[in-house]
């Protein structure tokens, strides 16, 4: 009788240590934050050819070169877009009268696209994207008088 | 006025707005949203901006509003500045709520590098977008 008393008063004592250690648990959380970027780096700028007619200054004509950009992003969602110049940041007085300015891209790597316009915006995916781009610029009445020409296209990384 | 920026920042803001960190790897703009809330009429959004080319480069912040036009805002760090390659450097805006309870902004940063090109050149522009909400 005496044994199964202290049999019982051992296991209460254990169940009531046992409870006890389990109470002391706690949970250890780590936390760790990534931010969602994007990284534009341009590789290499472009070159202008002129039509015969002189009435085209483009990189898709004879001796011109298309500008190449690398797009970095680790997240969803971040789109490319390119803009059209309004003007040549360099050039003769008339170099905008009656021109028009249009920009087109490819891209390859992590987002694979082939000649969209400029205007339209593409979603880029995770990783780098190669981002060649044409600029051309057109008369629409007269031809460019001789002079150095100069342009500039914005290429944008945004989340829309 | 620098005073009483900081003084708005270090009080009452800068508690309240969530999803920044400074553990970005070498990045042209991170993070690419954020969400801000405040009581204030005015908020505060931090970025981050880097050079990622391997020589000096001139970085230029602007703001923009939802519809991509420019804004000024009450106060601005870092705006024009040369950046070391793989400089990183946190850029700070203040930007009132302009009577409305609830803002998108466009922080953007743009690099025109020079690689010799004839013609053409290229700016990068990378633009962070923020959601700030007035708490009322």
């Amino acid at each position: 009788m005496k044994s199964i008393k202290l049999i019982t008063l051992i296991g209460v004592a254990s169940a009531t240590f046992s409870v006890s250690a389990s109470a002391t648990d706690r949970d250890v959380n780590f936390r760790g934050l990534i931010n969602n970027s994007c990284s534009l780096v341009v590789l290499n700028d472009g070159l202008l050819g002129v039509s015969a007619d002189q009435t085209v200054l483009s990189s898709k004509e004879s001796g011109g070169l298309q500008g190449r950009i690398s797009a970095v992003t680790n997240g969803f969602g971040n789109t490319i877009e390119i803009i059209s110049p309004s003007g040549f940041t360099v050039g003769p007085p008339s170099a905008d009268v009656n021109t028009i300015f249009e920009t087109e891209y490819s891209t390859s790597g992590g987002t694979v696209l082939s000649n969209l316009l400029g205007v339209v915006v593409s979603i880029l995916g995770i990783g780098t994207t190669t981002i060649d781009i044409d600029a051309t610029a057109t008369k629409t009445s007269g031809t460019f008088e001789s002079g150095a020409y100069e342009l500039t296209t914005v290429v944008r990384c945004v989340v829309p | 006025m620098r005073r009483s920026v900081k003084h708005i920042i270090s009080a009452s803001v800068l508690p309240l707005f969530s999803g920044i960190s400074f553990l970005a790897a070498a990045q042209s703009v991170a993070p690419m949203t954020q969400e801000i809330r405040g009581f204030n009429s005015q908020f505060v959004a931090q970025v981050e901006i880097s050079n990622p080319y391997d020589s000096p480069q001139k970085a230029n912040v602007r703001v923009y509003s939802s519809d991509w036009l420019p804004i000024r805002p009450i106060y601005l760090s870092n705006a024009n500045r040369i950046l070391a390659p793989n400089q990183k450097v946190i850029v700070t805006a203040l930007i009132p709520f302009a009577r409305e309870n609830h803002r998108v902004v466009y922080i953007c940063n743009s690099i025109t590098p020079r690689m010799g090109g004839v013609g053409q050149s290229y700016r990068g522009e990378v633009c962070g977008k923020v959601s700030a909400q007035r708490l009322s």
